[in-house]
């Protein structure tokens, strides 16, 4: 479904990323970790469009996407749901998610959809007209996740959405998306918190200073010594 | 929605009261009507541009100046019938809007503000020092009179400002106001769900210039001369006074503003200069302890029970 070949990109003159390869397959749950500053957020946004690769290609169904706006690849079906939530802090809870449903024109389903959205966090719906700036920062971040599956995407990106979480709440926001994953929802996940990622992931890349250094199933990944030491301090 | 209500109602209770305002009060007050309309069909265009898409644009009589040249040329020196002037003149600042707003409003920042502030203060320097052209500190005069009376005048003012209201109020009611405010209160989150920020800004930066320009060309109209003053720094100060003290990205506020501040400086006329001086004092004071406004505070008033205080735009935090 995404297919990442020998992906490079730049800021300015720093390399981020250095020939990176990635496979997303259809219905996936995918994780992808890291320490600090590996690339994530970078491959991320570069697949989003909100960067430019210096070499290498993207490939969504076959097509090669890198190049493409970023308000085109919305339409293309990758709905990106950004660090740190990017809310509209002076807008109600409602009208951010109306706005995840920009690139569509169909309201009947778009209100459909909001319902089905307020099933899956039946809390936005008691506070749908609330400002989504008083909101919690689980609740923030339920109108994040939210508000990017108002798109209707087929392939789901949540960068860090367990940032700054309490332990219940993170495991309440992951739930929610492995159920967003098994409606038929492809799911990219970045994570810094790599034992609860792997709980969720059907298949994990682990990245490093640009580098893709290993990919595997998470309880292959787990089995070795190597990665344990480095990952989970065990 | 209790807000569209509210809106509504406002409309109708305004447009009532101001077909009664020729019949009961004094010609003189007619004229002081008038230019409130036209500061309040101004200040509305700010207010789009501010209150809205959150740009700043610190040289906004350009396109007001822009607006009253137009009518000058046309009228006053080429003898253009002064309604077609009116077209041309709008084309005219739109053309100008779309020059400046297509670098521009590409960057994120305050470039906007510097460019048409720099546009504003070079036009005015050139209108105030090339005589043979611009008739320097003179103006423009012999624009052709429209109407016989200043019933006529005002009831066009009335049209303007609530035409310019209603473009402002369907603009930001409809899904263009939630993706303008989305752009405003986060770039980047407009940009994730698929909005192409750039076109949504021009858009808003052009109806902005339009009615600002309009509201220019009828002051011209109005006033059979257009001055240097029509492209002061001090004209977009007074708009930036007029939204501060109504309340920002309200709309209503750009008109209860305008009439409170045309009506107290008309009374304060004595002042001459130091009326600069006073905009600034308002202002400060505005900004400190009346945050939202007039507007803020009647919305308060009545729509406090619904939605409590904490939860008012802009209220609950400092």
């Amino acid at each position: 479904m995404l297919e990442v070949k020998d992906l490079v990109v730049y800021y300015g003159k720093a390399l981020a990323l250095e020939k990176v390869s990635l496979l997303v397959k259809e219905n996936e749950f995918v994780a992808l970790v890291g320490p600090n500053g590996a690339g994530k957020t970078t491959l991320l946004n570069t697949i989003s469009g909100l960067l430019t690769p210096a070499a290498g290609e993207i490939l969504w169904n076959n097509s090669k996407i890198n190049g493409i706006k970023p308000s085109e690849i919305v339409r293309l079906g990758i709905s990106q749901c950004p660090e740190g939530r990017k809310l509209a802090p002076e807008m109600t809870v409602r009208e951010n998610l109306e706005m995840g449903a920009f690139v569509r024109k169909d309201k009947k389903k778009i209100a459909e959809d909001l319902e089905k959205t307020f099933q899956l966090f039946p809390r936005l719906k008691e506070r749908h007209l609330q400002l989504a700036g008083t909101l919690s920062g689980g609740e923030r971040q339920m109108v994040a996740i939210a508000r990017s599956l108002m798109s209707r995407p087929r392939l789901l990106m949540l960068d860090e959405p367990s940032l700054g979480l309490a332990p219940i709440i993170k495991e309440k926001i992951f739930e929610v998306i492995r159920e967003i994953n098994s409606t038929g929802t492809t799911v990219l996940l970045v994570e810094q918190d790599t034992q609860m990622a792997f709980q969720f992931a059907d298949r994990a890349y682990v990245l490093e200073t640009g580098n893709i250094v290993m990919h595997d199933k998470p309880e292959h990944l787990l089995g070795q010594s190597e990665f344990r030491k480095a990952y989970l301090g065990l | 929605m209790k807000e569209k209500k509210l809106n509504l109602i406002f409309i109708l209770f305004w447009l009532i009261a101001l077909l009664l305002v020729p019949p009961l009060f004094p010609r003189y007050l007619l004229h002081v009507f008038i230019i409130a309309h036209i500061y309040a069909a101004f200040a509305l265009s700010w207010d789009l541009l501010a209150g809205y898409v959150g740009e700043l644009s610190l040289g906004h009589s350009l396109f007001f100046g822009l607006g009253a040249y137009s009518i000058g040329y046309l009228s006053g020196k080429f003898g253009v019938d002064p309604w077609l002037s009116i077209g041309i003149s709008c084309i005219v600042t739109v053309v100008w809007g779309l020059l400046i707003g297509l670098p521009c409003l590409r960057l994120r920042g305050p470039y906007l503000a510097i460019v048409t502030l720099a546009f504003q203060m070079l036009f005015f320097l050139l209108a105030n020092s090339l005589y043979n052209l611009t008739g320097g500190e003179e103006g423009i005069r012999n624009i052709e009179r429209v109407f016989n009376s200043t019933e006529s005048y005002y009831y066009l003012s009335v049209f303007l400002v609530i035409i310019a209201f209603i473009i402002c109020y369907l603009l930001v009611s409809s899904k263009y106001g939630l993706i303008f405010r989305t752009i405003r209160e986060n770039p980047e989150a407009a940009e994730a769900a698929g909005v192409n920020i750039v076109n949504y800004k021009m858009l808003g930066y052009m109806v902005s210039a339009l009615i600002a320009g309009l509201a220019g060309s009828y002051q011209a109209l109005y006033l059979k001369i257009a001055t240097p003053d029509t492209l002061s720094m001090a004209l977009t100060f007074s708009a930036i006074t007029i939204v501060a003290i109504g309340g920002k990205g309200t709309l209503v506020g750009a008109v209860l503003g305008s009439y409170v501040t045309t009506f107290i400086f008309d009374r304060f006329a004595f002042l001459k200069d130091y009326k600069m001086l006073m905009y600034s004092i308002v202002l400060v004071l505005c900004v400190l302890f009346f945050r939202n406004g007039l507007a803020g505070a009647v919305k308060r008033v009545l729509l406090w029970r619904k939605m409590g205080v904490d939860n008012m735009p802009g209220g609950g935090k400092a």
